[in-house]
């Protein structure tokens, strides 16, 4: 009976999952400034979120072994890692090329990018530290202490740390509309950074309510090198000309003006911005996260019933020797 | 190959990367749990001793596997992969031959111009259609 749902899930997870491809690319529009690749982002967020869920779960029996001393905690708290450490690397993997459509580069040390690499680092470690102990008792014991200081870097690496980040490229901040990344204010001549960003303001002109920032923007190592003009309404307070960074999809906006002490706010737009106010695509954003915790809690079972076998069939092979 | 197309098929792309890695680590545990299932059940109840050759023979070769289920269930979820990723890819290139990218996404209210084109791509023109103009709503407010 159990055997048979186990099935019917299965066979459920794998009928949601297709539905949730077929979704993605022929249901959800085309997003703005980034087309059809943009479409990544529905496997990447939640692959991302997944890795989360995961390394609490894995957290949550570290603990539970330490308590209870039991050989199956200790697998499940193993499986789920396992789990996360997959779902980071794809969370990886995909944020690499979406990296390489939005930004032109696959890597470029963006914090959230080095933030969940760095996670992705301990995680390793972690079964680096179980490779390296050969008495059972010891290792799991030592897996779970080093397992729960993992988790709690976790949700600073994750969720922390990016966001005190002055500016990022990754668009994190921008997928909700009106949950903008704040810019910076520049006087005139100061430099300052936006994501790899130098952006220099060079000057500010007023013709009537409308002002004109004169921008000097470089990237690392002066690769390329423009002035861009964005501009400003003061009247409806909203900008009227966003400017494209060279060789990229981000936009530079004013976002305010304080002209007797000469200084603008400015940001850099990401492309998908207000991506989730589109329903279509926020039902198959939702309806993916759904998906891809199941197809997680699939991993997380399979793979804890084999741990727990190999230790069954350890003791049955020293009981019988 | 336009640039929005090459996109397409890198989104596809990337797509499969994470199917194929969930579906292969999948395949293996469970492959794995299967034999290791198969090990105890053919094990004798209680401390029996038995050769070290017979041990290694049954976990190195189990029984034939009693997992059909799992077996269609795989089965099914390959075929209807392939179906949504075959019938995607359809739908975009007949669509993409027949209406250029641009007057897509200019589209509005217009009656749709299209003539000839199987079903789906039909469906297809009506739900971007749709997308793309919901998608200038939204941007407008």
């Amino acid at each position: 009976m159990l055997q048979q749902l186990g099935s019917i899930g299965k066979l459920l997870v794998g009928i949601w999952m297709a539905g949730v491809t077929i979704a993605t690319f022929v249901i959800i529009p085309p997003y703005q400034g980034l087309g059809d690749a943009g479409r990544i982002v529905i496997v990447h967020v939640p692959t991302a979120w997944v890795a989360v869920i995961a390394f609490t779960v894995s957290a949550v029996y570290s603990a539970l072994y330490l308590r209870r001393r039991l050989p199956v905690d200790d697998a499940k708290a193993t499986a789920a890692a396992e789990g996360g450490l997959i779902f980071t690397l794809l969370a990886t993997l995909t944020g690499m090329v979406f990296s390489q459509i939005a930004w032109g580069v696959f890597w470029n040390w963006d914090p959230r990018q080095v933030t969940i690499l760095v996670l992705l680092l301990i995680y390793a470690a972690l079964f680096a530290l179980r490779s390296a102990i050969d008495d059972l008792e010891r290792r799991r014991r030592l897996a779970a202490v080093y397992s729960l200081f993992a988790f709690v870097t976790m949700p600073f690496l994750m969720f922390v740390a990016p966001r005190m980040a002055e500016s990022t490229l990754h668009p994190n901040c921008a997928f909700i509309k009106g949950s903008d990344c704040d810019g910076i204010t520049l006087q005139v001549g100061h430099v300052g950074l936006l994501g790899d960003q130098k952006v220099q303001l060079l000057g500010i002109e007023q013709q009537g309510d409308i002002v004109v920032a004169q921008v000097k923007v470089s990237t690392p190592g002066l690769a390329s090198e423009a002035i861009l003009q964005p501009g400003y309404d003061l009247a409806t307070r909203s900008y009227t000309d966003r400017p494209t960074f060279p060789g990229q999809r981000f936009t530079l906006a004013i976002e305010a003006v304080n002209l007797e002490r000469g200084e603008v706010r400015i940001n850099m737009e990401a492309p998908g911005s207000g991506l989730l106010a589109n329903q279509r695509t926020l039902w198959v954003f939702l309806a993916a996260n759904i998906g891809f915790t199941m197809l997680f809690v699939w991993m997380f079972l399979v793979r804890s019933q084999v741990l727990s076998l190999e230790v069954q069939i350890a003791q049955r092979k020293v009981a019988l020797a | 190959m336009s640039e929005s197309t090459a996109a397409i098929y890198i989104s596809m792309a990337t797509v499969l990367l994470v199917w194929v890695t969930i579906a292969v680590y999948l395949v293996q545990v469970g492959a794995q749990l299967r034999a290791m299932q198969n090990d105890l059940k053919g094990d004798p109840p209680g401390p029996v001793q038995r050769s070290e050759e017979t041990t290694s023979q049954s976990t190195a070769a189990p029984e034939s596997p009693s997992v059909a289920a799992d077996q269609w269930t795989w089965m099914a979820w390959y075929g209807s992969l392939t179906y949504g990723c075959t019938a995607a890819l359809e739908m975009l290139s007949s669509v993409r031959e027949t209406i250029p990218e641009q007057q897509l996404d200019r589209w509005q209210n217009d009656a749709i111009p299209v003539s000839g084109e199987s079903r789906c791509a039909q469906q297809y023109v009506t739900a971007r259609r749709d997308a793309v103009h919901d998608n200038l709503q939204s941007t407008m407010v």
